[in-house]
């Protein structure tokens, strides 16, 4: 069984401490021994030169396509975001033909290269042939430390959703980046995605709970949330969530860094079982324990993750 | 007169030579002169370390010391031994933590055979620098309950990591007594591991114990 039918089975298919990347052209174990090896040069040369660093920083994969970057002033925060914008190779415009649109969190928070490492992710898939060609965007800030504003949800939560934080930056999403977008762009609106990654994690959960069968289909088809915290309002949300709808119609790929340690099981484990015991028709909910930290948990949440959205639509 | 003389002969008869008396301190000579006198020392820290957040705890270092070699303002010296070492991160200095909700603790325990070299210097061979690699087994603990009774959330969960952890560490000391002196460490692992398992670094300040 490949560690992809793992993965589709929910089985915990664990992905390697921190030099994580999987080339498509190699064999499972291969893969493992060269990535083992590459770990042992990188460790070796570290420990006799500079044991602070830290362990095997990896490179995001060479993007293609054209990147571009612009100013995307919002009336609803009034306050200024930079989107990081990648459109398929062979299309600047990003208009030949409807191409999903992945949203990208934390691009470039605290040198994590979320965004590069996403845009290369779908650059090299797409050019496999195993991913659909997407637009990429990264939704970020002059000052990226500004995402806890955005993000996180305000405690006591809004019944209404109409407090700030996330409240107010799903609207801003809602309502004036993804509308602003899909004016510019070519974009199949069945097929936006977002991915997050710790606070972004929390906020694609809650993106995933603001789904109302009422407003029609979701905003997102299907969200990463990756290595994030399980607080207890996120709970609150998603009972909200469930005392409005009998279905969460959307894929959710979740993991959590195994060495976060026991706080984070609790929650996510308890969150998994909460949905778990809903019984949703058409939630795909894909979930996975990475042996790695949070730092080591990016690359291997969103290249699982980004195959569960992308995945089925060659 | 005999009785002043008798009490003057036992003492110079009983007492040591004054050379034997030197090399048979807990440390090395403060002369500077070296010996063949194997020394053992205790070092016993209290350490601030930071692995997954800050962490307290304590380590016990074991040495046993050879002099090797001398100039005229210092002393080398080899040691070999073991370090006992316990790290805690409590809740409270994590901040984002709600103590209220959460309840516990990561522990992280290593063990291991140290070996190293120190330059005893001064005049008085009374400061100490050393640099020390160590190898060993490191365990790490989470083990933490959680209470959201708003949302009905509640459960306990313990993680474990055993994992090998080798590293460096460099020492200063003073000795201002003949058994007891302070001294000053850090030290930091290897970066075979994720930093939350075997920390990314720590300090110490304590006491060295010169037991022979």
């Amino acid at each position: 069984m490949s560690p992809w039918s793992r993965l589709r089975n929910g089985i915990g298919a664990r992905a390697s401490t921190s030099c994580p990347r999987t080339p498509r052209n190699q064999s499972d174990r291969s893969l493992a021994t060269t990535m083992k090896l590459r770990r042992l040069l990188g460790c070796t040369l570290a420990i006799g030169f500079v044991p602070l660093l830290g362990a095997c920083g990896v490179e995001p994969l060479p993007a293609t396509g054209t990147l571009t970057e612009e100013t995307f002033h919002s009336e609803i925060v009034d306050d200024d975001y930079i989107l990081r914008i990648r459109t398929p190779p062979g299309d600047d415009e990003g208009t030949l033909q409807p191409y999903p649109l992945v949203l990208q969190l934390d691009p470039t928070f605290n040198g994590l290269e979320e965004y590069a490492i996403t845009v290369g992710l779908i650059s090299q898939y797409a050019s496999d042939g195993d991913w659909p060609e997407a637009i990429v965007v990264g939704i970020d800030y002059d000052d990226p430390s500004l995402r806890e504003r955005d993000y996180v949800p305000v405690e006591p939560p809004d019944p209404a959703y109409e407090g700030e934080g996330a409240d107010r930056f799903f609207q801003t999403l809602r309502d004036e980046i993804i509308p602003y977008l899909e004016e510019r762009f070519s974009i199949d609106t069945a097929r936006r995605y977002l991915v997050g990654h710790s606070n972004g994690g929390v906020f694609a959960w809650y993106a995933a709970f603001r789904h109302d069968p009422e407003l029609g289909p979701p905003l997102l088809a299907g969200v990463v949330a990756a290595d994030n915290g399980y607080n207890e309002v996120l709970f609150t949300f998603e009972r909200w969530h469930a005392e409005r709808s009998d279905d969460l119609p959307m894929k959710i790929y979740a993991t959590r860094a195994a060495f976060n340690g026991a706080i984070q099981k609790v929650g996510f484990d308890e969150l998994r079982g909460r949905l778990g015991g809903h019984n949703y028709e058409t939630l795909d909910l894909q979930s996975n324990v990475l042996e790695t930290d949070h730092k080591g948990a990016i690359w291997p949440s969103f290249e699982h993750g980004l195959e569960l959205l992308l995945g089925d639509t060659p | 007169m005999i009785e002043s003389f008798v009490a003057t002969w036992f003492l110079l008869v009983s007492a040591p030579p004054l050379e034997v008396e030197a090399m048979a301190v807990p440390h090395v000579r403060e002369d500077g002169q070296k010996t063949h006198r194997v020394h053992l020392q205790l070092d016993a820290e209290a350490i601030f370390a930071i692995g997954g957040q800050s962490a307290l705890g304590t380590e016990l270092h074991f040495k046993t010391r050879f002099e090797h070699w001398q100039t005229r303002l210092a002393l080398g010296v080899w040691d070999v031994g073991a370090a006992f070492t316990y790290q805690n991160e409590p809740t409270f200095l994590a901040p984002w933590i709600d103590p209220n909700e959460v309840d516990g603790a990561t522990h992280r325990t290593r063990l291991a055979a140290t070996a190293g070299h120190t330059c005893q210097l001064g005049h008085r061979r009374r400061w100490a620098i050393g640099a020390h690699l160590y190898g060993g087994w490191n365990a790490w603990r989470s083990a933490y309950s959680v209470d959201y009774s708003a949302e009905d959330v509640s459960g306990d969960a313990v993680v474990t990591r055993h994992d090998f952890v080798a590293g460096g560490e460099v020492d200063v000391g003073y000795r201002f007594h003949s058994r007891v002196g302070v001294n000053v460490t850090f030290g930091t692992p290897f970066p075979t591991q994720s930093s939350y398992l075997i920390t990314i670094a720590q300090g110490g300040l304590g006491l060295s114990f010169y037991l022979r």
